[in-house]
This record gives structure tokens, C-alpha cells and sequence, in this order.
């Protein structure tokens, strides 16, 4: 666990020991107001993907607005944890596989409403097996592959088999299909910071409007056959504007809007960056040389490196417990101790990292939300 | 925190996943070769326990022997975790600058023996003020910078102004130097030889330094990994910071150690011809630029991490199926350590304890 030295509230945020994790919340209270008036005025759902905050404050705040239709969750245990915190209609973007796992899902779904994923024939059948011992309903989204490997089968008449296995089968409700094209990933073979590139964010959209529309051609040809499809779950906060426009999309998914981070920064101007890790000067061993205690333990780099809140500052590198930072500043003085903010490249990796957020209003801290859901890989 | 704990006699293959995995024959040679290493040395084992989060790993080592008695931590935080599992002896090889910290410190310093890092006198005097007043002493390291551009002073005259400074000053104890450095890796043993001795004449050079001034160098701590098996032969290095050698990563292949901690992970989809999911992402693994490769499975590559997904590629469509289970041996273990609340042990493919990770998350 994090052992942060814990303030009162109202004590000043530069007060508040480090490295920590902050949230502006007029900014956070911003962006979730503002996403809920866009899916509102289009006639949508959002499952906001509470990966990307790990807050079940901040669940709560998003599920208030009536365009919610529940939370997205990545794994079943972050489904245990966040229902735990009283939030029951849940979706678990992911293949639940094991006899373990389809157990622990059967008992959730006896006080919740649970949805999953599925693009398995011999799962399905588990699947239905299980919630019909357990006397439970599960419901789930066939996923529509992006790519060749990626979670999911392609459109088809494979495909189109299951959506009938799991219309046939007891105690499991056929509720539609879901799809993500965003398929940001690091690998060996890539440079770092090539995940999200903005001269290629018009043509990663239109391939996402493209994909969409392979979906909901597929969700015709079922329909056709007297399958229905309820829902057509899509989207991140990447493509959401564009999807939305789409008619047939029932539901959309997105995460970092909440907080934001800075690969998104450049990307959606419309939302406010809400989180930053608050740094603190450990060393100032050489002219324009800044070290900090934010490493990629505290910050986290696995997908690109985070910017610093100020302008003059240049995030050079995180070692696994420090931060370089070069700084050109003209004759200003700094000094040890003094504080340094630097906004995650993605968000997601930053918070499950951390065991609490910081919620500041007006450069006060006004509450400690814990997230109890960090490390639930199971 | 997840509350994951199988009992012991669970078969390796009967876990869930995704788990972090030591094994723990792996882990003892590890311990056991450092122990042997030093045991009839001047240099002493300081073990780094940012790379293990666990002082019940710590003293495992320190039980077997051929360490100074202590540990090192990467933060403040994690000093506090490692004396309340019973270690007395932390040095902190960092630098602890912000008055609440210094406080935070001082109190630590009546249950152990506490030293730090400093490489600016204002952080000395601030240190002394704070430990004199609560009537505890603290004891100080210089850290030298070696050519890495972090922190840490950079010259000689530096580091004799700061041990000069400490003569003077109440709540304070001049202890030493201490130098950190991380290089690529090497293949030529003699190579890396040279340059670790060449590194730590660095921090030597202020030593001695600071000894012509008529001031005493108990400790000359030398946190260069790549000098584990050179630095017991240079007179007046005193012990080595070791981290990685417990639990390994891939990166330092080159010292001979076993890895001992590994991910296991399932096949939970199978989306087209040779290509298969697992059931861990960056998120429990972290990325570093390299990817894990896969026990016992040179037929199996990693080709990609997503976010809570791993992609498989193979030669053969039959080569793996839905619900098979891979091992993971990872290239840099501390970031990967750093995610995890659990080691599940294993020994012969079963496990035999499970252990906290307490010091996870210890950033502050």
C-alpha cells in the first residue's frame, strides 16, 4: 500500500506529501457533466470504464446522470470490489474462462445485474451451465473481433451460430455485441510513445466508423434471422464523438474522459486534464538538472512518458524511483523540496499504481478516495 | 486487496491466474550463492528491497548470511515497512528533503538504525535541525554521482564540504559514500569488470577525499548491480547494494542467477490461426521496451501487450489451445513486482507458502 503522510482537509495541496496522486475536481465535475450532455443530446448510454480512475467516488459521480447504464469493468475482480461499493449493473469487459472465476461470477450475479463477454463456443456453454446450478442470469456480448488478434471472432456465420448457442442455452440472455477498435498495445518491435499518434487520429477513426459499420451489418444479417440484438456496446474515448453519430450504437464505453491524461490531452481539447502525480525536488545536482521522487513506480511509463504541468519543464526520463526533469527558467531560483506536477501518458497505468486520490478544489484538498480495486488482475 | 491465498499443496497447474509465481528453489541457489559469494569477505551484502517489497525476503537473506545485517530501501516508506518486519538496520539511499519526511525519518530512527543519502548542505542542516531536536541521530551518506546524471555530488570538493559540515552538526553521524549506476548489459565479464572498477574509483576518489581531512569513511556502499561479483575484490568498497539477483529479471542474465519469479497466465482466446490471448496486460506485468518471453515454450513468442491482454504468436495452430497455462519470465522484475499484493511460492510445481508483498505501492 501507499503510505502517504495524510492531511486534513482543507490543507493546502502543496502541503500534501508526494509523490501523490491529484485530481482538480471542478475539472473532474467538468468533463463528466460535459460527457453526459453529449450522449444525452444523441440519444445514447455510456458505460464509463472505471479502469481508468479506480474510484468508486467517482463511480458514483458518474452513475448519477440517467445516460449511465452501469459500469464497465475489466476483470471479475474489479467487478466483486465495485459492486461491494454498491454499484450493480456491471459490465465485465472480458472472457470469464475458469471454473474458479465462473463461480465467483454466478454468486455476483445473484444480488446484480451482470454482463460479460463471450466469443467461445465451449464458454458459452460453461457459462450456462453454471449460472443454471447457481439459479442465476447471465448476460452476454458476443465480441466482434477488430483484428485478427484481438479478443473476439469475426463477423460470420460462426458467429452467428453462437448468438443462436446462446439464445438456445438456459439461465444466459443473448443481449447483443460489443466492439473496440482501439487496439493500443506495446510490443518489442514498436518505439515507444507510437501508441497514439496524432497525424494518424483521422484515419484511426474512420477505420473505427468502418469497423462499427461491420458490426451493425452483422447485427442486420442476424436480426434477420430472428435473433435480437438488444445492445451494440462500442467505443472508448478515442472515437466516442464520431461513433455516437452512428445510428444503431446503443451504448458507448469510455474511461480517461474523467481524468484525462496526456496522450489524450492533444487529442480531446473538449475535456479538462483532471489528474496529475504531484512530484517533490529531491536533488538539484547541476545547472537546469532537476531530480524528483516520481519514477515510473509512482507515475507509470509503460505505454509513454508523462509531461510536467509547467511550461520550461522537460520530462527527460523516470528511473523506477526518480524523475529527470531539465528545466530552462531563466535565473528563477528552485529549490529542494519545492513541488513538480506531471500529467500521466495514460491514465489507467497511473492509477493502478496508487492506492488513493487526492481530490483538490481550488488548491485544497477536500477529500481521500481510496481505490480499493488496484491489483484485482484475477 | 485481493484475497487470493491457495493452500499449500495446490498444484502449480490448478492456480488461478493471472499469478505472481516465485519459485522458491530458484530463490534459495540466489540467496545461497550471495551468502557463499561473501561470506569470507570484507564487502558485505546490503540487499535492495525495492526490488522484492517483502522483509520476509529480506531476512531470508540476511539469515543465510554474508550481508551487513540490513537492507536498503528505495523510500522513505519502504524503510517503515521493512523495520516494522523486523529489520534494524535501513539505509536509504535516496534523498529525504521535505520537512514532514525528515520528521516521518526521525521517528523511524528510535526503532532502528537509520541512514540516508544527501548530496546538499541545506538537506544536511535540515536533517540535523529536525533528528536534534527529537533526539535521534541519523546517519549520513554522500551520494556521489558516477557519470549517471541523477543525483548525487559531483565532484570531490563537494563531497568534503558536505562531510565537514556533518562534524559540526548535532542529530547527525557521517557514515560514508554511496554511488549508484546502471549500464547496459554486458557479455565480456573483463569488460564489465573495468568499467565497475573504474565506477566505483569514483566514489572511491571522494573517500579518500574526505579521509585526508581527517575524517573517518566507515561505509562505501556501492549500488552498481553490474559490480556484484568484482566489488568484494576492491579494497575499500564495504558492501554492495543488490537487488535484482533475488528474484531476477532477464536484464542481467550475464550475473548467472536463477529466475525465480514468474507470471503465470492463461489462454483464454484463440482469435485466428496462431494467435492466442493470455490473461495479463501491462497493467500486472508493466513494460519496460521489453517483453517477458515464455518459460519452457520457445515455440511461443510474445508479440504484443494490451492493457489486461498478452498475444501469443506460434508456428503451429495446434501449438497451444483455450485454457492452456504459460509462465512468463520477465526482462526487469521491480516495476512488476511493484503491482503485486501476493508471491505465491512454489516449490517442485507446488505451492508451498504464500507471502505478502507489504511494501508494494511504498512510492511516498
Amino acid at each position: 500500500m501507499e503510505r502517504p503522510i495524510f492531511k486534513d482537509i482543507g490543507t493546502k495541496e502543496i502541503e500534501l506529501d508526494t509523490p501523490g496522486l491529484m485530481v482538480d475536481l471542478d475539472s473532474l465535475d467538468y468533463n463528466l457533466a460535459y460527457m453526459n450532455r453529449f450522449v444525452e443530446s444523441k440519444g445514447l448510454n455510456i458505460k464509463p470504464y472505471i479502469g481508468a480512475h479506480g474510484s468508486p467516488a467517482i463511480a458514483h459521480k458518474q452513475i448519477k446522470y440517467s445516460s449511465t447504464s452501469g459500469i464497465t469493468v475489466s476483470t471479475l475482480g474489479q467487478a466483486e470490489v465495485f459492486i461491494e461499493h454498491g454499484l450493480n449493473d456491471v459490465l465485465i469487459a472480458n472472457i470469464i474462462y475458469n471454473k474458479r472465476k465462473i463461480n465467483r461470477l454466478c454468486a455476483l450475479a445473484k444480488n446484480s445485474n451482470i454482463t460479460l463477454l463471450v466469443d467461445n463456443t465451449s464458454n458459452i456453454a460453461d457459462l450456462s451451465a453454471a449460472a443454471t446450478s447457481a439459479g442465476v442470469e447471465l448476460n452476454l456480448l458476443l465480441v466482434i473481433s477488430s483484428s485478427t488478434d484481438s479478443l473476439g471472432v469475426e463477423p460470420g456465420d460462426n458467429a452467428e451460430k453462437m448468438c443462436q448457442d446462446i439464445q438456445k442455452l438456459p439461465a444466459i440472455n443473448f443481449t447483443g455485441l460489443f466492439g473496440k477498435f482501439i487496439n493500443n498495445y506495446v510490443s518489442e518491435s514498436l518505439p515507444e510513445n507510437n501508441i497514439y499518434n496524432k497525424l494518424e487520429f483521422n484515419k484511426i477513426n474512420n477505420d473505427s466508423i468502418q469497423f462499427v459499420q461491420t458490426i451493425l451489418n452483422f447485427r442486420e444479417q442476424i436480426e434477420t434471422k430472428g435473433i435480437e440484438v438488444n445492445s451494440v456496446v462500442y467505443g472508448c474515448t478515442y472515437d466516442y464523438q464520431d461513433v455516437a453519430s452512428i445510428s444503431g450504437v446503443t451504448d458507448i464505453i469510455a474511461g480517461s474522459y474523467a481524468l484525462m491524461d496526456a496522450k489524450y490531452k492533444v487529442l480531446r481539447t473538449e475535456f479538462k486534464n483532471a489528474a496529475s502525480v504531484m512530484t517533490c525536488i529531491t536533488s538539484l545536482p547541476a545547472p537546469k538538472t532537476i531530480i524528483t521522487d516520481g519514477g515510473r513506480k509512482a507515475i507509470g511509463a509503460d505505454l509513454g512518458s508523462p509531461e510536467a504541468t509547467l511550461p520550461g519543464l522537460i520530462v527527460k526520463g523516470l528511473s523506477a524511483e526518480h524523475g529527470n526533469i531539465a528545466f530552462d527558467w531563466g535565473n528563477k531560483n528552485l529549490n529542494l523540496g519545492d513541488r513538480i506536477w506531471c500529467i500521466p501518458y495514460d491514465i489507467t497505468s497511473c492509477v493502478n499504481l496508487h492506492d488513493y486520490i487526492f481530490g483538490i478544489r481550488n488548491g485544497c484538498l477536500e477529500s481521500i478516495w481510496d481505490l480499493p480495486a488496484r491489483g484485482h488482475y484475477r | 486487496m485481493d484475497n487470493y491465498r491457495p493452500l499449500p499443496g495446490t498444484l502449480l497447474e490448478d492456480l488461478d491466474t493471472p499469478s505472481l509465481i516465485v519459485d522458491l528453489d530458484a530463490l534459495d541457489y540466489n540467496l545461497q550463492s550471495v551468502s557463499d559469494l561473501y561470506k569470507d569477505t570484507d564487502c558485505k551484502m546490503r540487499q535492495h528491497t525495492k526490488n522484492i517489497k517483502s522483509p520476509r525476503l529480506a531476512l531470508r537473506q540476511i539469515n543465510k548470511g554474508g550481508t551487513v545485517g540490513g537492507v536498503c530501501t528505495a523510500k522513505l516508506s519502504e524503510a517503515e515497512v521493512m523495520v516494522e518486519g523486523g529489520i534494524n538496520d535501513v539505509l536509504i539511499p535516496n534523498q529525504v528533503v521535505h520537512s514532514d519526511k525528515i520528521s516521518r525519518m526521525c521517528a523511524l530512527a528510535r526503532q532502528a538504525d537509520i541512514k540516508v543519502c544527501v548530496d546538499n548542505i541545506e538537506n544536511v542542516k535540515m536533517i540535523s535541525s529536525i533528528a536534534s531536536k527529537n533526539s535521534v541521530e541519523i546517519g549520513i551518506l554522500i551520494e556521489v554521482d558516477t557519470q549517471m546524471g541523477r543525483a548525487g555530488v559531483r565532484s570531490n570538493e563537494e563531497g568534503v564540504a558536505i562531510a565537514k559540515l556533518t562534524q559540526d552538526l548535532p542529530g547527525v553521524k557521517f557514515k560514508g559514500v554511496m554511488s549508484h549506476q546502471s549500464l547496459p548489459e554486458f557479455i565480456d565479464q573483463e569488460d564489465r569488470w573495468q568499467v565497475g572498477r573504474d565506477t566505483i574509483q569514483i566514489c572511491l576518489d571522494v573517500k579518500n577525499a574526505i579521509e585526508q581531512e581527517g575524517i573517518p569513511v566507515e561505509i562505501v556502499s556501492s549500488g552498481e548491480t553490474f559490480t556484484i561479483d568484482v566489488a568484494t575484490d576492491i579494497p575499500g568498497v564495504t558492501e554492495v547494494e543488490g537487488g535484482s539477483y533475488a528474484l531476477m529479471g532477464h536484464t542481467y542474465d550475464y550475473m548467472g542467477y536463477k529466475l525465480a519469479n514468474k507470471i503465470l497466465t492463461t489462454v483464454i482466446s484463440n482469435p485466428s490461426d496462431c494467435k492466442f490471448i493470455g490473461d495479463v496486460g501491462t497493467l500486472a506485468h508493466s513494460w519496460t521496451g521489453f517483453g517477458p518471453t515464455v518459460y519452457s515454450r520457445p515455440d511461443v513468442k510474445v508479440d504484443k501487450f494490451r492493457e489486461n491482454h498478452v498475444v501469443f504468436t506460434t508456428d503451429k495452430s495446434d501449438s497451444l489451445a483455450i485454457g492452456d497455462k504459460l509462465l512468463l519470465e520477465p526482462h526487469y522484475q521491480d516495476m512488476l513486482v511493484n503491482r503485486w499484493d501476493q508471491y505465491i511460492c512454489i516449490r517442485n510445481g507446488i505451492v508451498e507458502e504464500v507471502w505478502d508483498i507489504p511494501g508494494r505501492g511504498c512510492t511516498q
